[in-house]
């Protein structure tokens, strides 16, 4: 716990924690400020939830926005170890590699849910205000379909973590912030622009954009690309906890 | 056991290289007694730093053995490391906190209490400078602040890497009595590499001297100074050298005829009795001096290999 704690001590007065916030408030605000300049564009037919139109574009933000995030947020955590020449003194502390390598990725994890948790709260939150602002759009006629936000947060969870552990990896292994940012961008830009291709699911980074579009009928077509990404994600770690353990040398 | 033969440091053998064609450290054999203050002197790139990444295990084992407190790095890393405070070329520091935070960090790392930083920002005289940002230091600070970081877990053996780079004359002498201070008063044991003899000449009791990865020389100063004292010259200068030549072969003298003059090799003991030899001989003395080697010399002549 120790560990975990003195890693957000090197956060302080970083970028790190506003990035969190305001990436995670960006896209609300946006739909929200889109919504009420447009209100006519947004009324929904007799019967229609709203709900589903608006989850449909914060989802689709949030498979655009929180794989930036976390490529941005594991680089700036990293790259804080490779400004300071960090490597070398953590590595003469009498606490083993392998708790440096978990206590990193703990701290990774925790900033990424964390975007998650506010990202969502508060698209969820600008729905209901604006349907407690403009009634016509009818946002508080619905329930709040938690469920299905539950359901994307945890397969969509699932379909980046090959990308973290290998945007980790890559991370510690470049000291150069841009260069490990590069090719992460890269391998999105790839991902997305490829997206229908039919070989683009054995992409790490291109399962984020196969949530796009979200539909919980859609969860056997996802079954493949779980357990490809559950391979990935497994060879991953093993290959990076092991290099990070026995051969990097800061 | 190594520990019970006074060793802080030992290694036997010790070999590395980071390609097959290009070994860095051939069979080095270290050995820094407890309480020393010991000086590891090589020009740059002797092997050095790689020889303190491999006592801290920043680097993969090459061949021999390495002992620290009586115990290898692979039965008791972690003891081992929690006895060593160490400062390798530059400070690790993070630069967008404070000295205090900084120190906070490593602290939280190695279960150390807090009172402790205060205790640690006091020796280095940091004490009213650790709310501020390091980006805000000097060069002499930050190396004051990486020292401090390392004496935190109030280590029993301190390794330094040319810790005194980059700092001017004051901070060199103030890093001096820090460290004398720390050894006379605490009992560490320290370890400091630095390429340049008159830097710290004045602080060490034991010298290993590196080159090309090879242990040129090990032992307490007295044993450099011993070497330099036997280095010293005797000029002589006579109304005729070569009768003067003749007559100190004779005598069994190691001596060879310069331009000007004759040089004896002998200590300052012999100058006496050379003078007495020569004017018995008839002979008028214009000039006898004692030239003797600097400890920088016999250092410089150590590296140079022409004196083992």
């Amino acid at each position: 716990m120790k560990l975990f704690y003195t890693e957000f001590i090197k956060l302080k007065n970083t970028f790190a924690l506003w990035l969190t916030l305001l990436g995670a408030l960006f896209v609300p605000l946006i739909l929200f400020t889109t919504y009420l300049s447009d209100v006519k564009s947004f009324v929904p037919g007799h019967g229609i939830n709203p709900w589903d139109d608006f989850l449909v574009r914060t989802l689709n933000g949030c498979c655009f926005f929180s794989i930036g995030f976390a490529l941005l947020i594991i680089g700036l955590i990293i790259h804080i170890e490779h400004k300071a020449s960090g490597w070398k003194h953590l590595f003469t502390l009498p606490i083993s590699r392998g708790r440096i390598y978990f206590g990193k990725l703990l701290v990774i994890f925790a900033m990424v849910i964390c975007f998650f948790t506010l990202y969502l709260a508060l698209s969820v939150l600008s729905g209901a205000v604006l349907g407690y602002a403009v009634p016509g759009l009818g946002f508080s006629k619905f329930p709040v379909p938690g469920m299905h936000i539950s359901r994307f947060v945890t397969e969509f969870f699932i379909s980046i973590l090959p990308t973290v552990f290998l945007q980790y990896w890559l991370s510690f292994r470049l000291k150069n912030l841009i260069t490990s940012l590069g090719i992460g961008l890269g391998g999105l830009m790839i991902g997305l622009l490829l997206k229908s291709w039919k070989f683009i699911i054995y992409l790490p980074y291109a399962a984020p954009f196969q949530m796009l579009n979200y539909k919980e009928e859609d969860v056997s077509s996802h079954q493949r690309l779980f357990l490809i990404n559950a391979v990935y994600t497994v060879l991953f770690v093993m290959l990076s906890y092991k290099d990070f353990v026995k051969r990097f040398r800061g | 056991m190594i520990d019970e033969n006074g060793l802080a440091v030992e290694t036997i053998g010790l070999s590395f290289s980071f390609s097959k064609d290009r070994p860095v450290i051939k069979e080095l054999d270290m050995q820094i007694p407890k309480g020393a203050i010991y000086g590891f002197l090589g020009p740059n790139g002797a092997g050095k730093t790689t020889t303190i990444r491999l006592l801290l295990d920043l680097l993969p084992s090459g061949s021999g053995e390495i002992s620290v407190f009586g115990k290898t790095l692979g039965d008791d890393r972690s003891n081992i490391l929690s006895r060593t405070g160490a400062l390798i070329e530059s400070p690790s520091l993070y630069e967008h906190l404070t000295g205090h935070d900084n120190l906070k960090v490593t602290a939280n790392l190695r279960n150390i209490k807090k009172d402790r930083i205060q205790e640690v920002l006091e020796i280095v005289g940091l004490d009213t400078e650790s709310k501020k940002y390091v980006h805000s230091y000097s060069l002499g600070m930050k190396q004051r602040l990486g020292l401090a970081i390392a004496l935190l877990s109030s280590p029993d053996l301190l390794i330094l890497d040319e810790p005194t780079n980059g700092l001017d004359p004051n901070g060199i002498i103030e890093i001096r009595e820090l460290l004398r201070g720390l050894n006379t008063n605490h009992g560490v044991t320290i370890l400091v590499s630095s390429h340049l003899l008159s830097e710290v000449e004045r602080l060490v009791s034991h010298v290993g001297i590196i080159g090309q990865g090879k242990m040129l020389f090990q032992g307490p100063l007295k044993n450099l100074q011993q070497i330099s004292q036997d280095k010293a010259v005797i000029e002589i200068d006579t109304d005729d050298n070569a009768r003067a030549l003749k007559i100190l072969l004779e005598d069994h003298q190691s001596v060879v005829k310069a331009a000007q003059f004759l040089e004896v090799y002998a200590d300052g003991d012999r100058l006496a009795q050379l003078i007495i030899l020569l004017t018995a001989a008839g002979l008028r003395v214009n000039r006898a001096q004692l030239v003797e080697s600097s400890l920088e010399e016999t250092f410089l002549s150590i590296i140079k290999d022409d004196h083992l």
